[in-house]
């Protein structure tokens, strides 16, 4: 008996060491949640507010690749393992496949003159495969996002299952709420971002994370499912991770929020290898910053960071190579063969004026474009380019947007330019944000050239989204337009950067209503 | 006080501006036969038709638009029938001699009420020679060109009587964001959006007027 209680008593102390330490994170988190400012989570409530209606207003499978998105979810969900290619490929389940037909995506995608169904005939129609309860269970492909890591798909299993005894149409609008809960994380995790980056003062920081939250192509994709709301959840989460250790040092906290912000992005979309030299770069200079005095918090940072980015990757791959039976880095890296028929050859040299051409005009290079893709592609791309790519704003829109953009650029530039100083003592924490969007324009240029090749230059790859990721830089461009303005002037500026924002998103849904229901 | 100074003159110009949008006149669409406008893939001799089946005929439809080419002279009168399944005569139009070659609308009887599986004629009746558009080839459709038949089918817009503003199309728009989607949010999709969107200029708004003085 007494051997029993002997033994009994270090198991009670170990629970209430436990427990101890159980109520100390518990504390800490409530902590570090009750120090977010009102103002932050106004913003992400603004932000979940505006993603539902751009959900609600989008129909079922017109944000770029649904269709693909729903499928590999319908996998995960339905076979409990990830997508793969099949063959005849694009074999949808006929559940999709059958409500794909009935809401007439096959005559709308692309095809900006054609509506969404206007008829209560046609309603019949969707309600008829509704009916039907065909199969959920398709060949296992999910077209374009097969290749992709899983992570998001996983997260979005649960409302579709949540969601299983309806219909496609009902597992897809709750699934959408999940990307748009997605998207108010993003924007809560811009407006500390900003706190980080721009300290002193908070109406900047309200300016710059609403702009974001009204920036509609971050709207009208974070309405759909897409994996891409969780690519963005992550790499605000690192801009966010690095603008805290920049601001106090790198502790194992915030070492682990970088490793764990890009280890669950590098698992969710391999766009976001692009921000690891960035990352490399800051977490180099964090380290040689702490050597002297902190080294051994330091190391510990680093050693968090690298590990939480090692873990999920390093599981990914070996899943890929043992369990799911696909190559490690599913699509491959590097070079690739050129499509059957397809006259070009993969050549480094090409491949780097490529990603030049993709982002900046050409300089004694033989064009690989036969227009400027900074302007079309990435300028009205992202102030508005929505559906399929099949609709957009008259193209004078694009000029006043343009002169607005130049207005703010130059704004922000002057705050930069007087606050010089500051500016240099930090510079290196700037490298790190410039590398940032470096490292993301190259990841999409490497993508683009490797799809010019496969299809000898009619599919194309990039598209504006590809550069939301960075919408924290976007978002702290406004904030500091807005300091621009001093005490006295920053806050009207900032109110009406705000307002043109709403503007901008208010109108961005009124042109998608006239695409679809007119 | 400058930030809800500026806070409210923009929402107002931004409310001025929608309505100035929300009061443009134009002809509206009942529905359209989803079919691509690529091509003229039907040339029509004088006296000749065009027919196709299989066309859901809108309600609230009292024209169509098709473009139609004239090789650069004036039209000829053009005549459009549509005919049910029975073989009743739903609703025809004629365009007048005299049109100029290009996107066109053919006035039509009013029809109230949508029916499928109806059977369009499309007849040039003057002296002259027309093409009119729409996509060829287009696998599984049939369109009867006076005595063959090919694998095309010509587009048909639809149009609702008159012009009108987006304000007074906004029933029709409220009405048509019900269909296609899913049961859990289709009836009240429309105006979730509009209050989702209030309150989220609202709270924006109310955020930005209290940050002022922080």
């Amino acid at each position: 008996m007494s051997a029993v209680l002997g033994d009994g008593a270090p198991a009670r102390r170990r629970e209430v060491r436990d427990a101890d330490r159980l109520s100390r994170v518990r504390a800490s988190v409530a902590g570090a949640l009750g120090s977010v400012p009102r103002a932050a989570w106004a913003c992400a409530l603004v932000m979940l507010v505006n993603g539902l209606a751009w959900s609600l207003i989008t129909p079922p499978f017109e944000v770029p690749d649904e269709n693909a998105h729903y499928a590999y979810v319908q996998q995960v969900a339905e076979r409990g393992t990830v997508a793969h290619h099949a063959l005849p490929e694009g074999m949808l389940s006929p559940n999709e496949d059958g409500t794909l037909g009935a809401v007439l995506f096959y005559q709308m995608t692309g095809q900006m003159q054609n509506p969404a169904p206007m008829s209560e005939l046609q309603q019949r129609s969707v309600e008829k495969v509704e009916r039907e309860r065909l199969s959920n269970v398709g060949s296992g492909d999910a077209l374009s996002a097969t290749n992709n890591p899983p992570l998001y798909y996983a997260l979005e299993a649960i409302p579709y299952k949540l969601a299983s005894g309806g219909s496609v149409l009902d597992r897809l609008a709750a699934m959408r709420v999940l990307s748009a809960l997605m998207a108010a994380v993003t924007v809560l995790l811009i407006y500390l971002f900003l706190m980080e980056l721009l300290p002193a003062r908070r109406w900047a920081w309200t300016t710059g994370a609403l702009v974001a939250a009204f920036q509609p192509l971050f709207g009208f994709i974070s309405g759909g499912v897409n994996n891409d709301n969780l690519l963005f959840v992550t790499a605000a989460g690192v801009l966010w991770a690095l603008a805290r250790t920049f601001r106090r040092g790198l502790t194992p906290v915030n070492g682990a929020l970088i490793g764990g912000f890009l280890g669950a992005g590098l698992v969710t979309k391999f766009t976001m290898i692009g921000l690891i030299p960035a990352v490399a770069l800051g977490l180099a200079l964090a380290l040689r910053r702490g050597w002297s005095g902190q080294r051994g918090r330091a190391l510990r940072g680093a050693a968090w960071a690298t590990g939480l980015v090692a873990a999920p990757v390093l599981l990914y791959l070996a899943l890929n190579r043992l369990a799911w039976h696909r190559g490690a880095v599913p699509g491959g890296v590097g070079s690739v063969a050129p499509g059957a028929g397809v006259d070009l050859k993969f050549s480094t040299g090409e491949e780097l004026s490529h990603i030049w051409q993709l982002f900046l005009p050409p300089i004694g290079m033989h064009h690989q474009f036969t227009y400027l893709p900074l302007w079309k592609t990435w300028f009205k791309g992202f102030f508005g380019r929505f559906g399929w790519l099949d609709f957009k704003f008259p193209y004078h829109f694009y000029i006043l947007a343009l002169v607005v953009s130049v207005g703010v650029a130059l704004l922000a530039l002057g705050e930069l330019v007087r606050r010089r100083r500051t500016f240099l003592r930090r510079v290196g924490e700037f490298a790190v944000y410039a590398l940032a969007l470096v490292g993301i324009c190259v990841e999409v240029g490497v993508q683009s050239y490797r799809e010019m090749i496969q299809t000898g230059g009619i599919g194309q790859f990039e598209q504006a989204r590809y550069l939301l990721p960075l919408l924290g830089l976007y978002a702290a461009i406004a904030a500091l337009a807005a300091r621009f303005g001093g005490r006295r002037w920053g806050p009207a500026i900032g109110a009406l950067l705000v307002v043109l924002a709403i503007g901008h998103d208010l109108f961005s849904q009124v042109i998608t209503i006239a695409r679809y229901y007119t | 006080m400058r930030v809800r100074v500026v806070m409210a003159a923009g929402l107002a110009a931004l409310a001025v501006i929608f309505v100035i949008v929300l009061l443009q006149k134009d002809e509206r669409r009942s529905g359209t036969d989803l079919t691509p406008n690529g091509a003229f893939v039907a040339a029509l001799d004088a006296g000749q038709q065009a027919c196709q089946t299989g066309e859901l005929l809108p309600a609230d439809t009292a024209a169509v638009r098709v473009t139609i080419g004239s090789y650069g002279k004036p039209g000829p009168p053009v005549r459009v029938t549509f005919t049910g399944s029975d073989g009743a005569v739903l609703s025809s139009g004629v365009l007048p001699v005299g049109w100029k070659e290009g996107v066109v609308r053919i006035p039509i009887s009013h029809v109230s009420t949508a029916t499928d599986g109806v059977r369009v004629c499309l007849r040039d009746a003057g002296a002259r020679p027309i093409a009119v558009a729409g996509t060829l080839p287009d696998p599984g459709y049939r369109l009867q060109v006076g005595p063959r038949t090919i694998e095309a089918r010509l587009r048909f817009d639809y149009m609702r009587p008159g012009r009108e503003s987006w304000l007074q199309l906004l029933p029709a728009i409220a009405h048509r964001s019900t269909f296609a989607k899913s049961g859990l949010i289709r009836n009240w999709a429309w105006v979730a959006a509009i209050v989702l969107m209030l309150l989220a200029i609202g709270l924006a708004a109310r955020t930005v007027i209290r940050e002022e003085r922080r």
